[in-house]
């Protein structure tokens, strides 16, 4: 049977990325050099990876060429089918984090907002043209403007430097990814007010119908559940301390049962499990084991040191299942809508 | 289709057959033929047009439904989205000034619009163009032609709805409103004709980014901050020329000071609330709607658009046209900035919840939007043909032809039967020639599901005929 393929990004954050989340997911891709295109997973059987410019990925998972990619959503929801096969199984992997912002030079002291921008556009529109946009994302952008009722503008389609563009005066603003707005603000632009068109980071995505095959959504299910699991475990953190029940004047420990039920802090996930302490030290010690949210790290010691808890430590959940996988489920569903059709 | 490359039909467009195909070949030759008699004549614009003729269109909200592509010469090409641009493209093309007489054109085909919603992304139309009259005369002209038609076909399942965008146009220019606000005011006439609503609306204005304030606070924020004013000077007078972009500081500042001047006060976009819900809420026959709204209007200084609309509609009777059939519809603006004047909208009864099948009016504006320096005015209607036939069904005028199959075994029987397809044809048949057949009595058996009149078989050079 044919191996099913893996389209990932070919090159910058989205390619780096990718190969650090596969490798902390114990899927490590391996690749005889950096000119050889295609790769395998040794540790996912049934599986090829092939590189791929990350703005070909969408068509290549619409046309059925790839099974599963990893590909950033900004190119997902521009290139993408609208009825296509493609769909987002995880869309939050954390990284090529960027926003798709509206950016007009810095001079344009009366344009601050949208709702400024469509004035403009009328404003030239009766001076007998349109506003042009230059921009690598011309459905995004349109959609974008269209359901913030801007009609008259022009996409002037640009693939590479746009921020010149307004200088050149190929266009007269920019609509362009940025993730910390410094290149845009070197280029005399300033972002405008809810002018943000799309905030993508990279997703796992999915063709359904070619997945929908018995074997292969088994032969996925192992990629989707490891790097959910993956990306659960990095919002959480396990703590562990020491307590003297002695202390807390306490003779079991189910006896904290009442202090956790009124604490959502250390409540953590399911309820800290505990063992006993062997210590030469008198009186009865346990150590209590917390998963809790990240967020929540520094009150959750505050509130264990209020319990008298010595020797705190943490560490990292390498992963996290839950009762079932979403990304997985999501795919199970959408191929059963298939199979209804 | 199972295949490989996924060659299956793309989503919202159509295969045709024969029967869809001859049915829509009579209603256009209908259309055509009636619309001759009335000194329309045929016009063809090519499917592919610059993408620049219809991103140009005034009013246009189609930007993101256009099909768009790079053609092999690297030109920017689109899909018509419409045929009305395409041929005061043509008229442009062809004549340096208008003529003296009115140009009448009649048009049939497709147009292409993505339509993610409907999930039809074509629209088979048949439609006409009247151009270089801006005359009363015309606006009735275009609108009895429509519904004259529309009768012929759906008979008395017609209805129409009648307005004038020119009425409410006055109405927003009497309070001076901003196209903006104009905007905002003709996209929520669903919510602006129910009653108890202003608070809703005026919440639902501000997050459409109108700048709507007590009269008191629009006054007070009238003036310049110092901030702004050092901002505004050090702008004017800074000149750096590293940084170049497209807009004239002239063009800068009095935006920046527009945005001071075009607050609205609550007060006043309220009255005109008001006053168009009371406006679009008539219901009643030509006289009484346009006596109310007379009323309605006392106070705005209206151009001639409500007697004119009046003299449109009351016009239509001398057509014969029933006026108890067609509906005054105060809130019918169609795509704002594209119409300018009396407009109209064509429905069958039945399918009422599938909105219009067609319709039309007066845009002035198309001609000056695709060249700042000619402008003429224009009238036309379009006809959704799908929509418009959707449940009835034509009485085929054509003689039925018979169709005859020649059942061929051999070489021999082929020679045969070429002889006789050609004297059949001759005769006025269709005529096959089939071999697939295993055997005369196999062709007969799926002979009769096909509308097959007659076979037609050779033993040994004697020519047989077994009816069907």
């Amino acid at each position: 049977m044919k191996n099913l393929s893996f389209a990932l990004p070919v090159s910058g954050a989205l390619y780096d990325g990718s190969m650090n989340l596969l490798k902390n997911c114990g899927l490590s891709v391996s690749r005889s050099n950096n000119r050889v295109y295609t790769a395998t997973i040794p540790n996912l059987s049934g599986l090829d990876v092939m590189f791929q410019r990350q703005s070909d990925i969408p068509s290549r998972l619409d046309s059925n060429i790839a099974d599963i990619g990893i590909v950033g959503l900004d190119s997902f929801y521009e290139s993408k089918l609208d009825n296509g096969n493609s769909l987002v199984l995880i869309d939050d992997l954390g990284f090529a984090k960027s926003d798709l912002v509206l950016a007009v030079p810095d001079a344009w002291l009366d344009v601050k907002n949208l709702v400024d921008l469509a004035d403009l556009s009328f404003k030239m529109r009766d001076q007998g043209r349109d506003l042009r946009i230059a921009t690598k994302y011309p459905r995004l952008v349109s959609r974008f403007l269209n359901n913030n009722s801007i009609y008259y503008f022009d996409i002037v389609d640009a693939s590479g430097g746009i921020e010149v563009a307004p200088y050149i005066g190929y266009a007269d603003m920019i609509c362009d990814i940025t993730a910390t707005g410094n290149t845009l603000r070197q280029n005399r632009l300033k972002i405008i007010e809810n002018g943000t068109v799309f905030s993508s980071q990279a997703a796992l995505v999915g063709n359904i119908e070619t997945l929908a095959k018995t074997n292969n959504v088994l032969t996925i299910k192992p990629l989707i559940e490891k790097i959910e699991a993956y990306m659960n475990a990095k919002k959480y953190i396990r703590v562990t301390v020491n307590l003297s029940l002695d202390d807390l004047e306490l003779s079991t420990p189910e006896d904290l049962r009442s202090i956790l039920s009124s604490n959502h802090i250390l409540h953590g996930l399911k309820g800290p499990s505990f063992s006993y302490v062997l210590t030469t030290e008198p009186g009865k010690w346990i150590s209590l084991e917390l998963i809790i949210s990240i967020d929540q790290l520094l009150p959750c010691i505050e509130e264990l040191r209020n319990l008298g808890g010595i020797s705190i430590t943490t560490s990292d959940l390498s992963m996290l299942f839950y009762k079932e996988s979403i990304g997985f489920s999501k795919l199970v569903q959408a191929i059963s809508l298939i199979g209804d059709k | 289709m199972n295949n490989k490359l996924n060659l299956n039909k793309i989503d919202g467009f159509k295969d045709k057959y024969s029967e869809e195909i001859s049915f829509s070949d009579d209603l256009n030759s209908k259309f055509f033929s009636f619309t001759e008699k009335w000194g329309y004549t045929k016009i063809s614009p090519p499917i592919i047009e610059k993408t620049d003729l219809f991103s140009n269109k005034i009013g246009s909200s189609l930007t993101s439904s256009i099909y768009n592509f790079i053609d092999p010469s690297g030109q920017e090409v689109s899909l018509r989205p419409d045929f009305t641009s395409s041929i005061i493209r043509m008229i442009f093309e062809n004549n340096e000034t208008l003529p003296l007489n009115e140009i009448r054109y009649s048009y049939s085909g497709e147009i292409y619009r993505y339509n993610s919603i409907s999930n039809k992304n074509y629209i088979s139309q048949n439609g006409v163009e009247l151009i270089g009259n801006d005359s009363l005369t015309s606006d009735i002209e275009i609108a009895a032609l429509a519904i004259l038609f529309s009768k012929e076909i759906i008979g008395n399942d017609l209805l129409v709805s009648v307005g004038h965008v020119g009425i409410i146009s006055d109405v927003l220019n009497y309070f001076n409103l901003s196209d903006r606000e104009s905007i905002f005011i003709l996209q929520n006439l669903d919510l602006i004709s129910k009653e108890n609503n202003l608070d809703l609306i005026i919440k639902k204005a501000k997050d459409f980014g109108l700048y709507i304030q007590k009269e008191l606070e629009n006054i007070e924020n009238k003036s310049f901050s110092n901030d702004e004013y050092s901002r505004m000077l050090d702008f004017a007078f800074s000149d750096d020329s590293n940084f170049s972009q497209t807009r004239e500081k002239d063009s800068i500042i009095d935006g920046l000071a527009k945005k001071y001047e075009k607050n609205t006060s609550i007060e006043k976009f309220s009255e005109c609330i008001k006053l168009i819900s009371k406006l679009i809420n008539i219901e009643d026959n030509l006289e009484e709607s346009v006596s109310k709204a007379n009323k309605i209007l006392s106070k705005v200084p209206v151009k001639n658009n409500l007697s004119d609309f009046y003299t449109i509609v009351n016009s239509l009777k001398n057509y014969e046209i029933d006026l108890s059939k067609i509906k005054i519809n105060f809130g019918l603006v169609k795509e704002w900035g594209y119409y300018s004047g009396f407009v109209f909208n064509l429905y069958n009864k039945n399918i009422l919840e599938k909105s219009n099948f067609g319709g039309g009016g007066r845009y002035n504006s198309l001609s000056n939007s695709i060249d700042n320096n000619a402008s003429f005015p224009a009238t036309g209607f379009a006809i959704d043909n799908e929509k418009f036939t959707e449940n009835i069904n034509f009485k085929n005028n054509n003689k039925k032809l018979n169709k005859i199959v020649i059942y061929v075994k051999n070489q021999i029987d082929y020679d045969y039967a070429i002889k006789t397809s050609i004297d059949e044809r001759k005769n006025g048949n269709i005529v096959t020639l089939e071999s697939k057949f295993s055997s005369v009595n196999d062709l007969e058996e799926w002979s009769k599901n096909n509308d097959i009149f007659e076979i037609i078989y050779f033993d040994k050079s004697e020519l047989i005929r077994r009816k069907i």
